[in-house]
């Protein structure tokens, strides 16, 4: 039940910040990065990177699909978060095999925080999973190929941002556990 | 069959992965065109009502600037006006009455019903805005948004408070336009990416517009005529085979949009039903 209440505040906290403050820094400041005209950082696939490492994989899907679907509701944009989000929870598992090989069974049901993790792992596997939604997201987005070298620059400087961001929720909202 | 089972069975996490990514790219390409969006969009109650929540406490933070955006508009409008008063009548006999000399000019009064934006957005490829006002106020599809400096929109969804607009910043949105000279052409956004600028295009070659013309809004769209899109910034490379084409600086900064207006507009209402009967017989 602590459980719970816990995913659903953390689910409510990220989708309102991102709604009501994340894309609208782009448009009341006008923030101009590189040539770039705006560009905002996308913190929702944090909802997905930090459940449990064990959790079942068809909660996750419908999960991120729920995700989606609200965000997409938000931005008038029809199914464009809804799919990225379903390959990132896809690629999750994938993901966390390939840096956390020999922990997997150790770390059973913990969140992959920073601290559990060890600051690099944790820094590679997020910002591994960043890349890939990232930039599956903007080539959703554009929906060509024919500006693919300003449509990779979005996903970059989104993704740094995004990387800086997620590592500062860690530090503000996770303490260091006691013994490990 | 028994093979197919086991191979289902095997790669059920694939396949369930891919069926639910078949069906959200699907809907995704399906409403990818901003004309078919039917449905979730922020035109809709619950994000709506949120966003005007959201409006209320932001609202605060930019007061003085929008006081002075709202004076400078208000005195505009006034010196528009004029003020009226009896005339002499004694000058009025049919003796001295003279033709006025712009009596071949016409003014036509829009109905504007003003409007806030609750929520806007300017670096996706279809750019929309929310408005607070819908149904309960007289919007209604297809009517044109402006703002204070410019051109803005159009309205593309309509619920009973509040309504969602295109804005110009859309990729398939082209205004038809006309330069100082007279010449009609359109303004496009696509292809930009910056909300400060648009594309004007097919301009003869042998026309030369200067840095810093204005461009206008022509009475070919549904745009009400002689409306402000921007100003000519410097010409753009290519596109030789078709005329010119221009880069302008928008007149309207979207980073900035605050309070709108949306035209009422009786006559091309009227002009569009016309329009659409000669359409409806040409297909007979």
């Amino acid at each position: 039940m602590n459980k719970f209440v816990y995913y659903i505040g953390q689910f409510l906290f990220v989708i309102l910040f991102q709604t009501l403050l994340l894309n609208d820094m782009a448009i009341n400041d006008s923030i101009t990065f590189l040539g770039i005209p705006s560009f905002i950082p996308l913190l929702f696939p944090v909802l997905i990177l930090l459940l449990p490492i064990r959790v079942n994989y068809y909660l996750m899907m419908l999960y991120a699909l729920v995700i989606g679907i609200v965000l997409d509701i938000f931005s008038n944009t029809p199914g464009m978060h809804a799919s990225a989000l379903i390959l990132l929870a896809f690629l999750r598992p994938r993901l966390l095999r390939l840096f956390f090989q020999q922990d997997e069974k150790k770390l059973g049901w913990a969140r992959p925080t920073v601290y559990r993790l060890g600051f690099m792992p944790f820094l590679f596997y997020i910002c591994f999973s960043i890349l890939i939604h990232h930039l599956f997201y903007f080539l959703l987005q554009e929906w060509s190929l024919s500006n693919i070298l300003y449509t990779l620059y979005k996903t970059l400087v989104s993704g740094i941002l995004t990387v800086i961001m997620i590592l500062i929720g860690q530090f503000v909202f996770y303490s260091r556990p006691k013994f490990v | 069959m028994r093979n197919l089972i086991l191979i289902l069975q095997a790669y059920q996490k694939f396949f369930f992965f891919l069926v639910l990514e078949i069906i959200c790219i699907t809907v995704f390409i399906r409403n990818n065109n901003y004309q078919f969006q039917s449905y979730l969009h922020s035109a809709r109650g619950m994000s709506g009502s949120l966003y005007a929540k959201k409006n209320k406490y932001t609202s605060y933070l930019s007061l003085a600037e929008k006081n002075k955006a709202l004076l400078t508009e208000n005195a505009k409008l006034r010196s528009k006006m004029g003020i009226k008063i009896k005339s002499n009548p004694l000058k009025d006999s049919s003796f001295s009455r003279v033709i006025k000399n712009d009596s071949v000019k016409e003014t036509i009064y829009y109905n504007y019903i003003p409007a806030r934006v609750l929520d806007n957005s300017f670096d996706k490829k279809n750019n929309f805005i929310t408005l607070n006002i819908g149904r309960n106020k007289g919007v209604k599809k297809n009517m044109i948004v402006v703002g204070p400096k410019g051109i803005v929109g159009k309205i593309t969804h309509v619920s009973n408070k509040y309504s969602l607009a295109a804005s110009i910043l859309s990729n398939e949105f082209s205004v038809s336009s006309v330069t100082p000279e007279g010449t009609t052409s359109t303004v496009k956004w696509g292809g930009i990416k910056d909300p400060y600028y648009a594309v004007l295009s097919g301009i003869p070659q042998s026309e030369k517009l200067k840095k810093g013309d204005t461009v206008l809004t022509s009475s070919y769209s549904r745009f009400p005529p002689n409306i402000m899109i921007g100003k000519v910034v410097k010409k753009r490379k290519g596109g030789a085979n078709s005329g010119n084409n221009y880069i302008i600086k928008l007149g309207t900064n979207f980073k900035k949009l605050d309070f709108v207006y949306v035209v009422v507009d009786d006559i091309n209402l009227e002009r569009e039903v016309l329009q659409d009967s000669v359409k409806a017989i040409e297909n007979e």
